[in-house]
């Protein structure tokens, strides 16, 4: 079925953009006009505004707790069994696109019981991975969404806003993977057209982030798309979980390129970081030093001479990977001779002798105040060859 | 020479219009005051807590009822009168009449990677008629000339999906200029865009079924020209023929099988093959294994699997002869393929066969792996007959 899927190659991406833009066709809830109730009693302003306003808190908790109830029931494992679905699962599973195409018009032009049942027609596939991949990778089946998202525009972004909205909770979804995939390439070419839309897909980055950053990388290319800096707190939950360590190195390099404020965050990471995410505090670390290095003068030897064994001798190892004075020999001879593995001893060197030179010859010089035999006996050898080549030069 | 006015087009004029006479009426109300805000807040979470409740209602019933589905109902798919493209693929002028500035303004869209400024210039030569068609034309032999920008347009993501637009929205004015392009560089097939045609185009012309008659024409006789030429695109070839619902002649597919000699090139004929699924296709695929088992290996693999798959005539035969064989290389190869697919557990006892044959354990090995992957249920009828299995070294292997 996916042998199709090679002849697009080039355009790969498009056409899954294209499923994605197809798949993220949701409706926003239709915002009826206000209309006064003629039933209502009237009552004086004053007395009447307190209790207008317990009325409609409670009327939106109510229908927050509604909506939930409705999505969820949207999402849990029966999938639908009416004929909407039926019939979009037929044109899925004989690959027909136009079909496909005429079925899901009719839905996207619909109101929101249509949406519900394409969202419900989306989620089913997803929970038959090998459906969902079929919609968004089959070049006929693509094509038919490309063509509904080209033509209907304003309703393509209503069922996005729809599937947005009714998919938060299912952070690890596929449906979501493709709103990521999307969406920011769909408002980027309608720049302008759907403040709304835009906005509510930030806000949406925004949760995702704190709860978790699930497909976090889909996340960061479409805050890259949309040009858009998330609060730096939102991305701390990830950075504080254990669990997430994959994606803390993702994390790290964003803040990094946030300026004061996410630098004040990676610091305020590395004193608080802790034990059980010391292989981060150390990325976090060459971050700093790399700042440093990049004109933060300073920052750096905060943490070189850090009470923390551990904390120094990580930034003193990305420290040396930045060309450096004679005056920090002491400094590389130090973490020679402190407690770093024979595989450390051996880069650092290999980074003295390409970015610091001077050092590097120091060390050779004086290569007996080295006490890691490893590390000794690397310098002796360069001292031994810089002599021949000496000798046979003279 | 017509200028393309799609209805579609009209239509979406007209949501626009709707849309701007709106927001045209909306500003002229009288602007709520705050009381009448409340009121209305409160009437509008009234409605929705009721539209909520109904459909949640609505969506417990339906679990509850948990009825089958019936059938999908047949669709109702748009009529379309057939759009002759012929004409002007015929009658183009040679490339080069449009003023440089004109050209060099769209290449500087595209090099600026402005998806939708290069869109709006192209519908804009879209709807222009023959003029704006000629400017396109020539915009295209410019991106020839400079195929790193070419890739560089269908290769990102906003600017594909961008170009996208025009060929979904003006049908006949895309047609007619992927036409008139087919046409004037049919001496030159390898261009950066003709790659991207090929891809394309099968799949627009499948979607449009019947609607342009002369561009499918065009396009399988030039996929059947190429493959009689020796083209080694073979599976880009094929692919955009199976597309369009043409088979190129089998004569011609058994000839550039038995002139295969790379894995690509077999790959692409034997997926053609196992489209075809008939009863050509089965004679050529047994002759293939018949003439090449021990040269071909990964090949004939693949042409026993593509039979396996097929539901065409002749197939049970083929297998019937490839696994009762005293050649135990060739049973060995048939019974892999033959249980590639899943199968019922009927099928168990030919299971059970090849596992008491003279076949090596390694083989054997590896199928009783394939049947954990593949075939589960065989596996398991397989384990509760284990006492049927001679050879206490795949007795032991079929049941860990």
């Amino acid at each position: 079925m996916h042998e199709r899927c090679d002849r697009f190659k080039t355009i790969g991406a498009i056409f899954t953009a294209a499923a994605l833009l197809a798949l993220t066709a949701g409706s926003c809830s239709r915002k009826t006009p206000p209309s006064a109730s003629p039933s209502q009693e009237e009552a004086s302003p004053a007395a009447k505004e307190p209790a207008e306003t317990a009325e409609l808190e409670q009327l939106r908790v109510r229908a927050a707790a509604l909506e939930a109830q409705l999505a969820s029931l949207a999402d849990k494992n029966t999938p639908p069994a009416d004929d909407a679905s039926a019939v979009l699962m037929g044109h899925l599973d004989n690959l027909n696109g136009p079909g496909m195409y005429t079925a899901m018009e009719k839905r996207l032009l619909g109101e929101e019981k249509d949406h519900r049942e394409l969202l419900q027609f989306f989620i089913a596939c997803d929970q038959e991975h090998e459906k969902i991949l079929t919609l968004t990778h089959d070049s006929r089946l693509v094509f038919a969404m490309l063509r509904l998202v080209a033509l209907y525009p304003g309703e393509t972004a209503a069922l996005c806003a729809y599937m947005i909205r009714n998919t938060r909770e299912q952070t690890g979804s596929f449906v979501r993977r493709e709103i990521y995939n999307f969406l920011p390439v769909f408002l980027n070419y309608h720049r302008g057209k759907y403040p709304e839309l835009r906005r509510l897909l930030k806000e949406d980055i925004v949760f995702q982030l704190q709860k978790g950053g699930d497909y976090l990388y889909k996340l960061m290319l479409a805050m890259r798309d949309l040009q858009f800096r998330p609060p730096v707190d939102s991305m701390l939950p990830i950075l504080y979980s254990e669990e997430k360590r994959s994606l803390h190195g993702a994390v790290l390099s964003h803040l990094a390129s946030r300026g004061d404020e996410g630098l004040q965050a990676i610091l305020k990471f590395v004193e608080e970081g802790g034990d059980g995410l010391q292989q981060s505090v150390s990325q976090a670390l060459k971050h700093i030093v790399d700042l440093d290095a990049a004109g933060r003068k300073g920052l750096a030897l905060r943490f070189v001479e850090h009470q923390e064994p551990a904390i120094r001798k990580a930034a003193t190892f990305y420290y040396f990977g930045h060309p450096r004075e004679p005056a920090d020999f002491e400094r590389a001879l130090g973490y020679l001779n402190s407690e770093v593995t024979v595989a450390q001893q051996t880069l650092i060197i290999g980074k003295l002798k390409r970015n610091s030179p001077a050092i590097y010859q120091q060390l050779i010089k004086e290569s007996g105040k080295v006490r890691a035999e490893k590390a000794k006996a690397i310098l002796e050898k360069a001292a031994a060859r810089a002599k021949k080549e000496a000798g046979n030069e003279g | 020479m017509r200028v393309e006015k799609p209805d579609r087009i009209r239509a979406l004029s007209a949501a626009g219009l709707l849309a701007l006479a709106l927001a045209a009426a909306f500003p002229a109300a009288p602007m709520p005051s705050a009381r009448a805000r409340g009121d209305g807040e409160l009437q509008r979470l009234k409605d929705r807590i009721r539209s909520l409740e109904e459909a949640i209602a609505a969506e417990q019933a339906k679990r509850a009822g948990a009825v089958s589905p019936s059938p999908p109902p047949a669709v109702e798919e748009e009529v379309r009168e057939s759009f002759h493209t012929s004409p002007w693929a015929q009658a183009e002028k040679p490339p080069g009449s449009t003023p440089k500035e004109t050209i060099d303004g769209l290449l500087a869209l595209a090099v600026k990677g402005d998806g939708s400024g290069l869109v709006a210039a192209i519908q804009k030569q879209l709807a222009a008629g023959d003029k704006g068609h000629e400017v396109l034309q020539d915009f295209l032999h410019a991106l020839d000339k400079d195929p790193s920008l070419a890739k560089r347009l269908v290769g990102r993501y906003d600017l594909a999906f961008a170009l996208l637009h025009p060929a979904m929205l003006q049908e006949e004015g895309w047609a007619r200029m992927a036409h008139s392009y087919l046409s004037a560089t049919r001496k030159t097939t390898r261009t950066v865009l003709r790659g991207y045609l090929y891809s394309f185009l099968p799949v627009f012309l499948e979607f449009h079924r019947g609607r342009f008659p002369d561009l499918e024409e065009a396009l399988t006789a030039e996929i059947l020209q190429l493959v009689q030429g020796g083209d080694k695109r073979l599976r880009l070839l094929f692919s955009a023929a199976e597309s369009l619902g043409y088979f190129l002649p089998i004569d011609l597919v058994e000839k550039r099988l038995a002139q295969a000699t790379d894995f690509q090139a077999h790959s692409a004929l034997l997926l053609h093959l196992g489209a075809r699924d008939d009863k050509d296709a089965v004679r050529v695929l047994k002759q293939f294994v018949s003439q090449n088992i021990r040269r071909y290996g990964g090949a004939v693999s693949q042409a026993l699997v593509t039979l396996a798959k097929m539901s065409a005539p002749g197939v049970e035969q083929v297998f019937r002869e490839l696994t009762w064989t005293k050649d135990a290389f060739t049973y060995s190869k048939a019974i892999r393929a033959y249980f590639a697919i899943p199968r019922h557990e009927g099928f168990a006892p030919e299971a059970r066969r090849y596992l008491n044959s003279r076949v090596g354990f390694p083989e054997k090995r590896l199928f009783i792996n394939q049947l954990r992957r593949v075939n589960p249920g065989i596996l398991d009828e397989l384990r509760q007959l284990a006492e049927q299995i001679t050879s206490d070294e795949v007795r032991e292997f079929l049941l860990k």
